[in-house]
């Protein structure tokens, strides 16, 4: 049998900068379009990466094949990878259109459809107001836009965005997740975030990198163990002896109790897989006179994200009470969420305190 | 056929841009104000009467020769030169100064000899930018996904030529004209000819320096430090080589690290000397396109 080709296939990569490891043996592989998140504490390796497989940074050791095999910054991919990076900025002097316009002319596109489509991008990004005025005048927010704008011009095959949305208002930032989501149907999108609640609902796929290390991949609901976790609200405080009852369930894997709430680790894999395991769990709660008042299914992301970086402990401390120190650049994310930005089971007060989450449940070694 | 089209559009653009910035213009003024400078200060004799025209073409006929006999390290003293020059010991160097100075326009032969001194510290100006620039502000990288790295240097470099050139011939135009209309020493023929084979040299001499420059700003990813690199290196070479060639002759060499040493065949009176100096030229400028090209193809970006 003869595999199809990869999107994107990382072996043992490796990349130092002087005696700092930056990346450490990775190995990535995803085959289908759609879109992926690159998750993973500040200094993780996410942006470098990023550059190698843009082919900005010269791969040190190991090996990456972009799009069915060609190496990253090879003439083949001119103009099928799109990239926006964090850190770059535009001319300052030179007006939005003729940039993008310029971008467009390298792809081969000119005259009055690389302009129709220079204007599309901008309007898919709010900026189409904006199109005569130099980058100086852009907000911080109206350049990241301007960022993804010129990513998506074209038809590129592999899309790489470093923080997309950071710095962006609501409206806006919801407005460029709609656009990725769209363009996952004919590409890969490959988005970096810190704001993990977003990519929740945003991503296929994700990957967490942790020092360098690529410490779990795969579909979102495999990392997360969203088919397993759940976390419920009992109508009274369980003693211990009950708890260890519910524990002592076939397809309970694990328990934890935090008041009334309760968090449970399902074994789907059995016979009659996930419903088999709740019902088996429902039954016992109801012989113990401790029905569910509330039953919320799944970890989120940011849990999976806090346990797979070991950074519960750091995040049991609301984000702007650690110090100055602590955060970089890109904790600006974490800032500019709002509350319209957050889920109904966000905003409750009985949400699952991570520190106190179950650590055992769903590491990637386990399944 | 991409890569010329893009080569195109990336020359396009830096000249696009370096229009519009203070590099460019710097250079653009700098050189311009240079270059007449130095056109006022050989015709300041004969405009103000100081000395007659043919006063001045004796003299400068001695000068011609003299700088020539440094230029193409002739061994002793400069007092020596002079006199074994005016006793035509040195017979071709004393052929060579009369054919600068009685054969052709004189003010334009001096004129582009200063020029070919002080050219070589300008032209980093229009060049020092082109790839340091954005990779400083990692601008590059919204490039890179679109282009070649061997595109965008080719491209760059054209465009840093273009901008030289076109300055160049502008600034040679109006020494001609003014030449032609204000000091009509020389017929108009004469002039234009003239004014032709030397903008020639001049353009062959500005593919070295402005790869040099190139170069430079692909080593360094700070265009200010790139620009230092790069005049400094230029400045340094004949430096050294005169200061060190009295220690060890064979020193001397080193101003061929920069067509220093050769540079002024370009106003030689033989013409096949004039072109293989002018193959030098290019030859030279494309040893440090290769290096730069070499060096951008392995940076990180």
């Amino acid at each position: 049998m003869i595999d199809s080709p990869s999107l994107l296939k990382i072996e043992q990569l490796s990349h130092r900068f002087g005696d700092k490891v930056a990346i450490d043996h990775v190995d990535w592989k995803l085959d289908q379009c759609g879109v992926v998140g690159l998750v993973g504490p500040n200094g993780a390796g996410k942006t470098t990466l990023f550059s190698l497989i843009a082919g900005f940074l010269r791969v040190q050791g190991g090996s990456i094949e972009v799009l069915g095999g060609a190496a990253p910054g090879s003439r083949s991919l001119v103009s099928r990878v799109a990239v926006m990076p964090q850190d770059a900025i535009f001319a300052r002097d030179v007006s939005i259109v003729d940039q993008m316009l310029f971008l467009r002319a390298l792809d081969g596109v000119t005259g009055t459809i690389a302009r129709q489509e220079v204007v599309a991008a901008l309007e898919s990004v709010g900026l189409a107001d904006q199109l005569d005025r130099g980058a100086a005048v852009l907000s911080h927010g109206m350049g990241k836009r301007l960022g993804v704008a010129q990513a998506i011009l074209g038809s590129p095959e592999l899309i790489l965005l470093d923080e997309p949305t950071a710095g962006l208002d609501p409206a806006n930032a919801l407005q460029v997740r709609e656009l990725i989501r769209s363009l996952g149907k004919d590409a890969l999108v490959i988005v970096s975030s810190h704001n993990l609640l977003e990519l929740q609902d945003l991503i296929d796929e994700v990957a967490v990198i942790v020092a360098g290390k690529m410490v779990a991949s795969g579909p979102i609901d495999e990392v997360t163990g969203s088919a397993r976790r759940f976390e419920l609200r009992l109508g009274r405080v369980i003693s211990p002896g009950e708890l260890q009852q519910i524990l002592d369930e076939e397809l309970v894997r694990g328990v934890s109790q935090d008041g009334t709430q309760l968090t449970v680790d399902l074994d789907a894999s059995a016979d009659g897989g996930l419903d088999a395991a709740l019902d088996q769990l429902l039954h016992r709660l109801l012989k113990l006179a401790a029905a569910p008042r509330r039953l919320r299914e799944g970890a989120s992301l940011e849990e999976a994200y806090l346990r797979l970086t070991g950074e519960s402990e750091q995040a049991a401390a609301p984000l702007d009470d650690r110090t100055e120190d602590d955060r970089t650049e890109d904790d600006r994310t974490e800032d500019d969420r709002t509350e319209d930005d957050r889920t109904e089971d966000d905003r409750t007060e009985d949400e699952p305190d991570e520190s106190d989450a179950p650590a055992a449940a769903t590491t990637s070694d386990d399944r | 056929m991409m890569g010329r089209w893009q080569i195109l559009l990336h020359a396009r653009n830096f000249l696009s841009q370096s229009l519009r910035s203070g590099s460019g213009v710097a250079f653009i003024v700098l050189t311009v104000t240079v270059g007449l400078g130095c056109a006022s200060l050989v015709f300041f004799p004969i405009e103000s009467e100081l000395v007659t025209a043919k006063e001045f073409k004796e003299n400068a006929a001695q000068g011609v020769g003299t700088f020539l006999a440094v230029a193409t390290l002739q061994p002793g003293k400069f007092s020596t030169l002079s006199e074994q020059i005016e006793s035509e010991e040195l017979v071709e160097l004393a052929m060579w100064g009369r054919y600068l100075v009685l054969d052709h326009p004189v003010l334009l032969s001096l004129t582009v000899m200063l020029l070919g001194l002080l050219l070589p510290v300008l032209l980093p100006l229009g060049s020092f930018a082109c790839i340091a620039g954005d990779v400083q502000h990692h601008s590059i990288r919204y490039l890179l996904p679109r282009t070649t790295r061997t595109s965008l240097l080719l491209g760059r470099l054209l465009g840093a030529l273009i901008l030289s050139w076109t300055v160049i011939t502008c600034l040679q135009g109006a020494v001609v004209m003014y030449l032609g209309i204000v000091l009509p020493l020389d017929g108009w023929g004469a002039l234009i000819t003239w004014g032709f084979q030397t903008l020639g040299a001049l353009v062959a001499l500005t593919v070295p320096y402005v790869a040099l420059g190139v170069l430079c700003s692909t080593i360094f990813r700070s265009p200010m430090v790139a620009l230092m690199g790069s005049v400094g290196f230029t400045l340094t070479v004949p430096l050294i080589a005169f200061s060190s060639r009295e220690a060890w002759e064979p020193l001397g060499n080193l101003l061929y690290l920069l067509p220093w040493g050769y540079a002024h065949h370009l106003l030689s009176p033989d013409g096949t000397v004039v072109v293989k100096t002018a193959l030098y030229c290019l030859g030279h400028g494309l040893i440090f396109t290769v290096i730069a090209l070499l060096r951008l193809r392995r940076a990180d970006l």
